[in-house]
């Protein structure tokens, strides 16, 4: 017998007295203690699900804010030659002429509106 | 009168049934009845009763979480052993790096000599276990924690019973050769 199956021989399996209700205790203890932290992560996993959920799908956000950043007019985004920045330029200049002539006669600033538009006309026969 | 296997096993089954039936004194039961066992068989493989208990402790947990699930296709001892040598590789892993630093190797030589030389020599052994080959120590930690026939080895490990001799024999081999370089 080689001397590493000697010593393997003697190993015995050693007998040693463990309080068995002190272990049955700590036992349901760890048991308890596992379930409850399953539970913690099953909930957290269904709180961090749902989050994701509503981030992607965007619920309950509202339309009408992607209105705001879409443009109606996508022509203006896309076409950016010199022939199209002219006219684009003038459309947007009329209409910021008539905000703004709604914005003062709103105000009480009649005199004011009607002066705003001549100048509107003044500029719209400059460019032509 | 003594129970013979056959028996041991019908009543092992009967109680997981009735835990799975939701009754949590027939685990209590399966526990205390085990418990001896498989402390003194971490007992025997760490040297330290506390670890022992702790890992005793894990297994019977996995034991609880799982138990649900047994299909009573085979005994529930093997299931337990399997069970046990899963935390064994486990904790032979976690220790690894504490045996390959050698921080809880410092005792004198001279001691070896005395009371210690037995503890010596089981820590020597088994710290060159814990540097085998999974497959090798697992038939090694079977064979000598446990006394298990190859047969059984074989049923706990999926290996056949040919290739758990092989590997014991591997094991032999290459536990000689780590303890006379030490």
């Amino acid at each position: 017998m080689i001397e590493i199956e000697k010593k393997i021989a003697m190993q015995k399996k050693e007998s040693i007295n463990t309080n068995v209700d002190e272990f049955m205790s700590k036992l349901n203890d760890k048991i308890e203690a596992s379930k409850t932290n399953r539970q913690i992560f099953f909930t957290s996993s269904a709180i961090v699900f749902i989050m994701l959920l509503l981030i992607v799908t965007q619920f309950g956000a509202p339309d009408f804010e992607l209105d705001n950043y879409m443009l109606s007019r996508t022509e203006n985004l896309i076409e950016t030659d010199f022939w199209n920045i002219n006219i684009d330029s003038l459309e947007n200049e009329q209409e910021y002429f008539n905000n703004m002539a709604y914005f003062l006669m709103d105000e009480g600033y009649t005199w004011e509106a009607v002066e705003l538009l001549d100048q509107f006309k003044l500029i719209e026969k400059e460019q032509l | 009168m003594s129970l013979t296997i056959k028996d041991e096993m019908k009543n092992d089954h009967e109680l997981i049934k009735i835990f799975q039936k939701g009754d949590k004194g027939a685990y209590d039961r399966l526990v205390r009845k085990y418990l001896h066992n498989t402390v003194g068989f971490f007992y025997t493989i760490t040297g330290d009763r506390m670890v022992a208990e702790d890992l005793a402790q894990d297994v019977f947990l996995k034991l609880f979480n799982n138990l649900r699930n047994f299909k009573f296709q085979s005994a529930f001892s093997t299931y337990l052993y399997r069970i046990n040598l899963n935390t064994a590789n486990s904790w032979f892993a976690r220790n690894k790096w504490k045996n390959l630093l050698h921080l809880d190797q410092i005792i004198n030589q001279q001691k070896k000599d005395t009371s210690v030389a037995k503890e010596w020599l089981n820590k020597e052994l088994w710290d060159a276990i814990s540097k085998l080959p999974k497959k090798q120590r697992s038939v090694v930690v079977m064979r000598v924690a446990e006394e298990l026939p190859y047969k059984e080895i074989s049923i706990i490990t999926g290996m056949s019973e040919n290739t758990a001799k092989v590997n014991f024999h591997h094991a032999l081999q290459t536990l000689k050769k780590i303890l006379n370089n030490d």
